[in-house]
């Protein structure tokens, strides 16, 4: 055959907690990479004030229906969502996310987001393309239902599917067994994939991944310490006139004192303000964070470890030695690097201790979630399980995180053959889950698989829960 | 040379039928057909065999044919097919088809139909085959036929099946059940073998065949020695082995190596020494490790059995006897297995050889190997120093030193004490001869005295007094 006749032309999108990604089947790379986060106002004032301080193009957001499925007392909200939404200074904006644990949870500002996806973003009329959408393995029934009800009724796409997003990165990764841990924004997660089956006995996830670690890096940034007599502002771009050029061989310590936009920062809310904030920090951590990759950490060792030249927006400029170490070992030693005095993002706080999952009061490394997810599978599957562990999702790009993780499981299961894979493409790692998806979808054999809109509107959503295991 | 091959040369027209009636089926199969462009003479040349290469006439190569182009005009639509042509469902995907001559392209559903693999088929059974044999205290059956269900969805994946196993029981509201992965493959294996046992066979091979694939060894609480769960939880111990543990397995396992190897070696050398010392005898044939301990206890028994002196003997014999009457006080004090064996030899007429019950030196390290031998190949010859005499003593009682011709075991005891008894015998004369002698010598210097040397009159004091003995 010439042409690919098992093409289809299906979308995939790929919820998650700090980015959603969209794009055409079959291809390597989303075509989308928006933030998840969304700004809303409320109705009255945004008309009068957002124009007025200049806040930004608001032609992409979607103003229909903005309060008709509102509940209670957001009446009259307006989002802004995708990459014009929450990254453009508005007056009076507050900012949210619509993911909660992974899952989606608040139907209005996803569907505003999904919209957004379709309609501006990749211009299509969803009416002719099925709908591929991953869910976390532990997605509960309520937000399946919510987003094929967004699907089906809002866009009315013929056809969707919703895939696992962790037997979705094994298959990303070629890969039908594999344990796969994904160290994500909200989550760290290991999910066992046998034949394609996520096992639900051993997948584990805790709150121990990027958003805690920035919420620890941004407490440390904001204070003084012994090394720096003076807090970081860590102000974003948008809230900076002017600043100074910072000269490079400097070495004395010296506080940056750019000039504000006064005019911005009497109307910025708190949640955007921290919202700013968080995301230079995450520019920070994505720089310069590594992972001390074959012993421990510790404070003599790292400060004769490789430096790194980095500036903030405000104009702090240092090379950055120990700090970059420092945190990131939260992620292998919580124990001693976790500082449980540092109050956590609410939402972290929201997470519950149970058989597959931990709280923030009993964080353990990434290397015993691991141990953990493969000892509570059956004997048989372990060996092929440890011999494909796949590592994706943003924290998988920290650097020396594979190594370490490889000398820490060999360090608690000695007999055992380890191997590790981990893409070697960043946006293979960062998309991991999005990637399996594309592939999964434009594959001729799969079709059989999508849920049809009138099948969905015979059987209602259990048809969902039966097809989708 | 034929007539037909006369009639060529000379250009005369083919043989009437009437001269080639005489045997044209014979001809016909004899000779093999002149292929074209071969001549006569050149093909008489080639005797019966057919000419393998055929001549090629460069005129006749041929040119690849020129692509004729098609009058009819391609394109690509946009055609909708359902993926699932055993429903009867609206064509909800799209995707783009050649096709050709302008006439649309015929659906081709049966295309993604044929993806449509299902894995392992799950045995079924009827109802009236549940209530004759399947019937268990521990399943109803419900859920045998939820356990079927899933089987069937999962395509006999165990592991999965155990995974999604929550079988909610309708006498006991809300209350989930679950099931091990070999409670799942102990019933369904179970339920199989039943079904294969009670269905008749049209191949009762094929059926056994089945049985065995089918087997499989659970434990149950009251069971431990069953196989399945014995082996998971010894695979399960594996996992967590230190490391020190592990550098002691695998010394203590080259150890045993070690030692294997040298066994082998000091086994094949005794073996091979053994075979050159005693040939046949010596009953190392194909010698296995059980029964080759008591070899070297072997050769001292058999130079015993020659050298016996009679203090030996005496002693064999008695403990023959008491073997042989086990009522004896000696039964009483013996430890139970001895009493049994005895016993035991009785019944049987079974006279144990008296080597074996021998505890010599080497005898009570080794156990001892007995070849078996012919009792007429052991019977005792007489002592070297007095072979002749006793042959002709014994010639002249009319008896054969060398033939015997029933040896029995009494047979060979009175042979033996008789050759004894003739040995003493012999030596009695030989001192009686060398006394007389003296006497008589000392007689004849009596009247003419000559006094004695020194050495000579202790040798006539030792001699006499060994007399007197």
């Amino acid at each position: 055959m010439v042409y690919n006749g098992d093409e289809v032309s299906a979308l995939v999108v790929d919820f998650g907690s700090y980015t959603t990604r969209a794009g055409y089947a079959g291809e390597d790379c989303p075509r989308v990479v928006c933030p998840s986060f969304y700004g809303y106002t409320e109705q009255g004032e945004s008309s009068a004030n957002g124009h007025a301080n200049g806040g930004g193009d608001e032609e992409d957001v979607n103003m229909d229906g903005g309060g008709t499925n509102g509940v209670g007392g957001k009446k009259g909200r307006k989002y802004y969502v995708g990459d014009d939404g929450v990254g453009v200074w508005r007056a009076g904006m507050e900012v949210g996310n619509f993911m909660q644990d992974g899952i989606v949870n608040e139907p209005e500002p996803a569907s505003q987001l999904l919209h957004h996806i379709l309609h501006n973003r990749l211009s299509v009329d969803p009416k002719e393309h099925p709908l591929m959408i991953t869910e976390p393995a532990w997605n509960t029934p309520k937000a399946r239902e919510m987003i094929a009800q967004m699907a089906f009724e809002g866009e009315e796409v013929p056809a969707m599917y919703f895939g696992s997003a962790g037997v979705l990165s094994a298959f990303a990764a070629g890969k039908p067994t594999a344990l796969v841990l994904d160290v994500g924004y909200a989550n760290s997660s290991a999910i066992p994939v046998v034949d394609g089956y996520a096992l639900r006995a051993g997948t584990m996830r805790q709150p121990l991944a990027g958003q805690l670690l920035t919420s620890q890096i941004h407490s440390n940034f904001t204070h003084s310490t012994s090394s720096r007599p003076f807090p970081l502002s860590l102000l974003p771009r948008h809230l900076i006139a002017k600043r100074e050029p910072s000269p490079l061989d400097s070495t004395e310590m010296r506080q940056p004192k750019p000039v504000l936009r006064d005019d911005r920062l009497g109307s910025t809310t708190a949640s955007w303000r921290s919202w700013g904030e968080n995301s230079v920090v995450e520019a920070w951590k994505e720089a310069c964070a590594e992972v001390v990759n074959v012993r421990g950490y510790d404070l003599a060792s790292a400060t004769s470890l490789p430096v790194v030249n980095y500036e903030l927006p405000d104009g702090y400029s240092k090379a950055w030695g120990e700090e970059r170490y420092r945190f990131s070992e939260m992620l292998f030693d919580p124990k001693n690097y976790f500082d449980q005095s540092i109050e956590p993002p609410a939402s972290l706080r929201l997470a519950q201790s149970s058989d597959h999952s931990h709280s923030l009061k009993d964080l353990v490394s990434l290397s015993q979630l691991v141990h953990d997810s493969i000892m509570s599978c059956d004997v048989d599957v372990r060996a092929a399980l440890l011999q494909n562990i796949v590592v994706v999702g943003n924290g998988a790009g920290i650097k020396g995180l594979t190594e370490r993780l490889d000398m820490e499981l060999a360090r608690l299961m000695p007999s055992q053959k380890i191997k590790i894979h981990s893409p070697t493409v960043p946006f293979e790692k960062r998309y991991a889950g999005w990637l399996g998806g594309s592939i999964l979808a434009s594959l001729g054999s799969f079709h059989q698989l999508w849920v049809t809109k009138d099948e969905y509107e015979e059987h209602g959503p259990q048809i969902i829960h039966q097809r989708c295991k | 040379m034929s007539s037909s091959d006369v009639r060529a040369i000379l250009d005369l027209p083919h043989a009437s039928s009437s001269s080639a009636a005489a045997g044209p089926s014979r001809k016909a199969s004899q000779q093999i057909k002149r292929p074209e462009g071969i001549s006569r003479e050149v093909f008489a040349l080639m005797g019966n065999n057919a000419a393998s290469i055929m001549p090629s006439y460069p005129s006749a190569a041929r040119y690849k044919a020129r692509p004729v182009p098609s009058s009819q005009k391609t394109r690509w639509e946009w055609s909708a097919f359902n993926p699932m042509p055993s429903e009867e469902r609206p064509q909800v995907l799209h995707h783009w088809r050649k096709s050709v001559g302008g006439d649309p392209a015929p659906p081709r559903e049966e295309y993604f139909a044929t993806f449509n693999s299902s894995g392992p088929s799950v045995m079924q059974f009827s109802q009236m085959e549940y209530d004759q044999h399947l019937k268990d205290s521990d399943w109803t059956q419900q859920e045998t036929s939820y356990l079927f269900a899933l089987l069937q969805e999962y395509d006999l994946r165990f592991v999965v099946a155990a995974d999604r196993y929550a079988y909610t029981d309708t006498s006991v509201p809300g209350a989930t059940k679950r099931r091990t992965v070999e409670e799942i493959k102990d019933r369904y294996y179970t339920i199989c073998r039943r079904l294969i046992r009670t269905r008749t066979a049209l191949d009762p091979q094929a059926q056994q065949q089945l049985l065995q694939a089918y087997t499989f060894d659970k434990c149950n609480a009251a069971d431990t020695t069953a196989r399945e769960t014995k082996r998971k939880q010894y695979a399960s111990e594996l996992f967590h082995l230190t490391a020190a543990e592990i550098a002691e397995e695998e010394s203590l396992y080259l150890e045993v190596k070690r030692i294997e190897q040298n066994e082998k070696r000091y086994r094949a050398d005794r073996d091979a020494l053994l075979r050159s010392v005693m040939g046949l005898d010596s009953g190392v044939v194909n010698l296995d490790q059980a029964n080759s301990e008591g070899v070297v206890g072997d050769i001292i028994d058999a130079g015993v059995w020659t050298q016996a002196d009679d203090q030996n003997k005496k002693r064999k014999r008695l403990e023959e006897e008491t073997n042989a009457t086990p009522s004896t006080v000696s039964a009483s004090t013996m430890p139970k297995k001895a009493r049994e064996s005895a016993a035991f030899d009785v019944a049987h007429c079974i006279h144990r050889s008296a080597a074996a019950s021998e505890s010599t030196y080497a005898l009570g390290r080794h156990p001892a190997h007995v070849p078996a031998f012919l009792r007429s190949s052991k019977i005792p010859i007489p002592k070297q120093n007095a072979s002749i005499r006793i042959t002709e003593l014994l010639s002249e009682l009319g008896i054969s030193a060398h033939r015997l011709v029933m040896p029995t075991r009494e047979n060979i005891e009175i042979f033996d004490s008789l050759l004894a008894a003739a040995g003493g015998l012999i030596d009695m004369k030989r001192q009686v001869d060398r006394v007389e002698q003296e006497v008589r010598t000392l007689k004849a210097q009596l009247p003419g005295y000559i006094p004695p040397v020194a050495g000579r009159v202790s040798r006539i004091i030792a001699g006499s007094s060994r007399s007197g003995c």
